[in-house]
């Protein structure tokens, strides 16, 4: 559901209240897209926030009577392919819990047990942190496709690129999750 | 024959293949058993990221928007540095630029007139608040 226009004029008043109800309305969908891309909480508020401001500042050149949705996803798309991490914050993967007695399971078992969804948590994590050793195109393609559920098509239109591409980078993205993650043991079926 | 490649194979999961390929690929995954366990495994990484949960940490978004309009309007309505600031710094520059003046040798000799350094010094500053308002007349 798209916000009224009357919001929008207030906002351009730079209220802050305003602002306040726009954001509020829209935080989840700006915030799962930042930490798609990023996998850590703290960097995804940081993107976040930088969206916030830019939203402010550029809110002006908005015309109320296009759609506010599709303008805030292409601000938070280029905000979160603009970030630049820095190191010391970035998690490198950790394979501490990985030893001989850690099983390989099947990631579709139900985690009905508090053993059952320690493995569940940490199969999230590496599979977070192999989502992150994705090159910065294919993480977004990955989270637009899988998080924000669009189709090949509007990832192609919001991204600027040709439609092949989009399709070759899911399938190579997908490759390399393979690979990272049978490596670890993680994929035996 | 030779085995699908992993791409190949993902693009087959997703139905993006040309439909000739289906039938060589489907006849392949038949008898081969090693692309048979990568098709799965890329089942298993497809239903993974399809089930994907991002955990929204409530709190923290609400006290970091707050803050994030606070500061950016106030950013807004702040004025750094304006022409008025602009003017009152050249007016101190030129008023320091004449204060030489009374360093002059003799200049309380020059004139018996005691008032004459501090009407050389007014002279001046009145020369100059007229150029310099002029100057913000242009600006």
């Amino acid at each position: 559901m798209d916000i009224s226009v009357s919001l929008i004029r207030q906002c351009k008043e730079m209220n802050n209240d305003a602002f306040n109800t726009l954001f509020k309305q829209y935080e989840h969908f700006v915030y799962r897209i930042c930490y798609g891309y990023v996998r850590n909480k703290e960097e995804a508020l940081d993107i976040t926030q930088e969206v916030y401001i830019k939203i402010i500042k550029s809110i002006q050149n908005f015309d109320e009577s296009k759609p506010f949705l599709p303008w805030l996803r292409k601000i938070t798309v280029n905000t979160s392919l603009n970030y630049i991490r820095d190191n010391q914050k970035h998690a490198a993967a950790s394979l501490c819990y990985i030893n001989k007695d850690t099983p390989s399971f099947p990631s579709l078992t139900p985690a009905i047990s508090i053993e059952g969804q320690v493995i569940a948590n940490s199969f999230k994590t590496l599979l977070d942190d192999s989502i992150n050793n994705l090159p910065d195109n294919y993480r977004i393609v990955i989270t637009l496709r899988y998080l924000e559920d669009m189709k090949y098509k509007e990832i192609a239109d919001l991204l600027e690129q040709p439609l092949g591409s989009v399709k070759s980078t899911i399938s190579r993205a997908r490759a390399m999750l393979h690979k990272e993650l049978s490596a670890l043991g993680l994929l035996e079926v | 024959m030779k085995c699908i490649s992993i791409e190949q194979l993902s693009l087959y999961l997703e139905n993006e293949l040309s439909e000739i390929e289906y039938p060589f690929i489907n006849s392949h995954l038949e008898i081969c058993e090693s692309c048979r366990r990568i098709l799965n495994q890329l089942k298993i990484i497809d239903w993974e990221l399809e089930h994907d949960k991002v955990i929204i940490p409530t709190q923290e978004l609400e006290k970091m928007r707050i803050s994030a309009i606070n500061s950016a309007l106030n950013r807004q309505n702040e004025n750094y540095f304006t022409i008025s600031d602009l003017y009152d710094l050249q007016l101190n520059t030129f008023k320091n630029s004449v204060s030489f003046v009374k360093y002059l040798p003799g200049i309380n000799r020059l004139d018996p007139r005691p008032n004459l350094k501090k009407n050389l010094e007014s002279s001046m500053n009145q020369l100059l608040n007229k150029m310099l308002k002029n100057v913000g007349t242009i600006l």
